[in-house]
């Protein structure tokens, strides 16, 4: 069982989301896919002690706060 | 101010539409930031129209903890927060650069107040007393001519010379 969550790329940093999948690349199988407007990570292989969508949630608050901080 | 338009809300997951004119993209990252331990929030964008994702992180109920509503009544507010937030740093904008300037000049020393400045006593060496402050009360007041002064009830009998406390004569002269 899979997720994924999109980020979009004016709204998001690249850095952020790899930063991400680095920080959370422990706790499951993450993946990147880059589209026209956004970044899109799957998640799969999440460790049990998380759901996959928990682990997305997670992350992509992760991706936000490494998105404002190196904005300001 | 507009209030954030509520696109969906489901289970407690509440989809957000937030006009970018209205509230630019600096104020809603200021909002998710500060409801980053509350909620999962995830950004999006729509058109012209920015999209917040939030699902609160406790369980949603009227009994227990924040309404979806409140949620968004909470995140409108702080969205407002912050806008003027950035206002006043943009209107104070040039006496917050002028405060730091001086004192990072001051700080390496290329700005010196022009009272600090004055190099006119630069000649002077220390045992030099040119407003007379080492001079003795007596002889900066000493009365000219050779008239004695007046005797009052709290003169001595005997002229004091400077230093001369009254004390005990041990000398036994008087005697």
């Amino acid at each position: 069982m899979s997720t994924t969550r999109s980020f979009d790329k004016s709204v998001y940093a690249l850095a952020a989301v790899k930063d991400g999948l680095e920080a959370y690349s422990g706790l499951g199988k993450l993946s990147m896919e880059t589209q026209d407007e956004a970044w899109t990570v799957t998640f799969g292989e999440v460790d049990p002690d998380f759901t996959p969508d928990e682990l997305a949630s997670e992350f992509a608050n992760y991706v936000l706060a490494q998105t404002i901080e190196r904005r300001h | 101010m507009k209030a954030p338009d509520i696109l969906s809300a489901t289970d407690g997951n509440l989809v957000l539409s937030l006009d970018k004119g209205l509230y630019p993209l600096d104020v809603i990252y200021g909002a998710a930031y500060v409801f980053i331990d509350r909620a999962y929030i995830l950004l999006g964008k729509v058109d012209d129209k920015i999209t917040v994702h939030l699902t609160p992180k406790a369980p949603t109920s009227r009994k227990g903890g924040i309404s979806a509503e409140d949620m968004v009544g909470e995140f409108g507010n702080e969205l407002l927060s912050q806008a003027l937030r950035k206002k006043i740093t943009r209107d104070n904008q040039q006496i917050l650069e002028t405060i730091v300037s001086q004192a990072l000049a001051g700080a390496t020393g290329a700005m010196v107040p022009s009272e600090f400045d004055d190099d006119d006593d630069d000649d002077l060496d220390f045992l030099d007393d040119p407003l007379g402050i080492a001079v003795p009360w007596e002889e900066r007041f000493k009365k000219r001519g050779s008239a004695p002064a007046q005797r009052g009830p709290d003169t001595e009998k005997e002229e004091a010379g400077p230093g001369d406390s009254g004390g005990h004569n041990t000398t036994g002269a008087d005697e």
